[in-house]
């Protein structure tokens, strides 16, 4: 309770010390524009068009919706593949072998590119959210995997020891020692399979599905709508940039502040 | 033959059941192949102090740690009869994710002591031990070494054992602090009869704080050396530990265990030539 009343506590300063990054958005908007100028807005609509696109999108066109789909989507991959990997990883990191016998499999999940996945998720589940949710899952899975694994597995024996020659109670020392420890390694996992969900989801949506942002974006290929593409771009930026920097990071820093 | 050999280390044939004791008999350690301990045998009676010095790597630690049940005893007997003890290990081993104030309380919450009482105890120990509140907030690694050590030393005794195993409690101190603490050490053992077995480098704080120092010995450990101070310890004055600490260091044993003087001699004269 204490934590997250200091998140809230600490927002203010935190908001103040984004101006080096908003300043380097502004430079990156100008940029833009540049761009525009060079080219021309069938390659590079102007910053201020597509702002505005997106506006009426988000007013007239009725994106919620698709975009609704898609967080949904998202946030079910992320849940099963933070549940699986999770549990999955904590398991294994107890037992020499099973740690060992994963880190291969592991490995092979991580350099499958996301695309193959795309492709059998198709021909196994046909279009539609399960394909899509599945290849989430396993785009994000390994790493939150490896996260628990790697946290079980440095388990230190010397705070166990500590905390046994205090006569601990077992609730004790999970609550205390083996959860903090393994928390920090588990909880920088999840963020970044969060993102991976994100960026993953449209890209599978685009390709194996009829709605959601990502089959959006695949009718404005379709049409050549720069503009809208862009707009829808900027979309999934500002929410990507708003659940790190608003939601993660904040928790992030409460959590971890005991670290160097 | 071998089997008629006093015991030189016992307690008293029998000790009397009101006094708590350790006591360790015929104790052998080794990691895997390596014998580390061999044939330790001593006594530490309710009240007294006991410290342990020797070389580096001798094996003083393993041997705290037998004593207070970490590591499994396998040769041997280490027979403790005391009700409670707890232990400030060579490492502070603080939770890093815990203020000090929590690490401190971490015995306290262990026994099943209520969150504003294990505070407040922790509070008050920490004023002893030369904490102050601002630090107490503090995660360990914001802590000095010394810092660090103070709070896994007031982690140990905030819980009032009756038996604390001290591993190398000074020795990340300023002489002030040090002496400041020992100070406090000498308090619970004479007021409150806290008994008390440590390690230290240093022989002259040895002298100052024990009733008996061990000397342990290189590859394998044994107790080449047992020095027993009679003088009370609330008695004891700086001349009191010079002199005795000559004696000691004068001992042929203590010069053969460290390795001293002949091989400084000889190393000064190197780097001089
Ligand atoms: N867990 C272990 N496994 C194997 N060898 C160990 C282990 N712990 C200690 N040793 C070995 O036992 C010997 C004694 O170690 P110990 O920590 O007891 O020394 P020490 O007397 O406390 O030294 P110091 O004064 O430097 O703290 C060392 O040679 C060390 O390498
Ligand atoms: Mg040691």
């Amino acid at each position: 309770m204490a934590a997250i009343l200091n998140i809230f506590k600490n927002f203010p300063r935190y908001l103040w010390s984004g101006w080096g990054a908003i300043a380097s958005i502004f430079l990156f908007i100008a940029l833009w524009e540049l761009g525009y100028q060079a080219y021309g807005e069938l390659v590079l609509p102007a910053p201020k068009d597509t702002f505005l696109r997106l506006v009426n999108m988000l007013l007239h066109e009725g994106i919620w919706k698709e975009m609704q789909i898609t967080i949904q989507r998202a946030l079910w991959g992320f849940v099963i593949s933070v549940t699986i990997g999770s549990s999955l990883g904590l398991l294994a990191g107890l037992f020499v072998t099973t740690s060992m016998m994963s880190r291969p499999l592991v490995t092979i999940f991580m350099g499958m590119p996301p695309i193959a996945w795309i492709v059998l998720a198709m021909i196994w589940f046909g279009m539609g959210d399960t394909a899509v949710i599945f290849t989430v899952v396993v785009a994000s899975f390994p790493i939150v995997f490896i996260g628990a694994l790697q946290g079980t597995r440095t388990l230190e024996n010397n705070l166990k020891e500590m905390a046994e020659s205090f006569h601990a109670p077992l609730l004790m020392k999970i609550k205390d020692i083996y959860f903090p420890h393994i928390f920090s390694y588990i909880f920088p996992s999840w963020i970044a399979a969060l993102g991976m969900s994100w960026k993953i989801v449209v890209m599978a949506e685009l390709l194996s599905s009829y709605d959601g942002i990502g089959a959006e974006l695949a009718v404005t290929r379709s049409q050549l709508d720069t503009e809208g593409a862009l707009a829808l771009v900027l979309m999934l930026v500002i929410s990507l940039l708003f659940i790190e920097y608003f939601l993660m990071e904040p928790i992030k820093r409460e959590v971890e502040q005991w670290r160097d | 033959m071998e089997r008629l050999k006093p015991i030189i280390g016992s307690c008293l044939a029998k000790p009397p059941l009101t006094k708590s004791h350790l006591q360790v008999t015929a104790l052998n350690h080794s990691f895997g192949p390596t014998n580390i301990l061999k044939d330790i045998d001593f006594c530490l009676e309710q009240g007294k102090v006991v410290a342990i010095v020797g070389p580096s790597g001798c094996g003083k630690t393993t041997l705290l740690h037998l004593c207070a049940k970490l590591l499994a005893v396998n040769d041997g007997i280490v027979d403790n009869t005391f009700n409670s003890f707890a232990i400030a290990f060579q490492e502070p081993r603080l939770l890093p994710w815990q203020t000090a104030l929590d690490n401190i309380a971490f015995g306290l919450k262990a026994k099943g002591i209520n969150k504003k009482q294990r505070y407040q105890q922790a509070v008050s120990i920490s004023k002893v031990f030369g904490l102050t509140p601002h630090d107490l907030d503090k995660y360990p690694k914001d802590l000095s070494g010394g810092m660090r050590q103070r709070v896994a030393f007031a982690r140990a005794m905030v819980t009032k054992p009756e038996l604390l195993f001290l591993d190398e409690p000074f020795s990340a101190l300023d002489i002030g602090l040090k002496q400041e603490l020992q100070q406090i050490l000498v308090q619970h053992v004479t007021k409150k009869n806290t008994t008390i077995l440590f390690i230290t480098h240093d022989l002259m704080e040895a002298v100052r704080l024990s009733d008996e120092i061990l000397l342990l010995a290189n590859s394998p450990g044994s107790i080449v050396h047992r020095l027993t101070l009679d003088t009370p310890i609330i008695n004891r004055d700086d001349q009191f530990v010079y002199h005795e600490t000559a004696k000691l260091l004068a001992q042929p044993k203590v010069i053969q265990t460290f390795e001293l003087s002949m091989n400084l001699n000889t190393a000064v004269e190197h780097e001089i030539s």
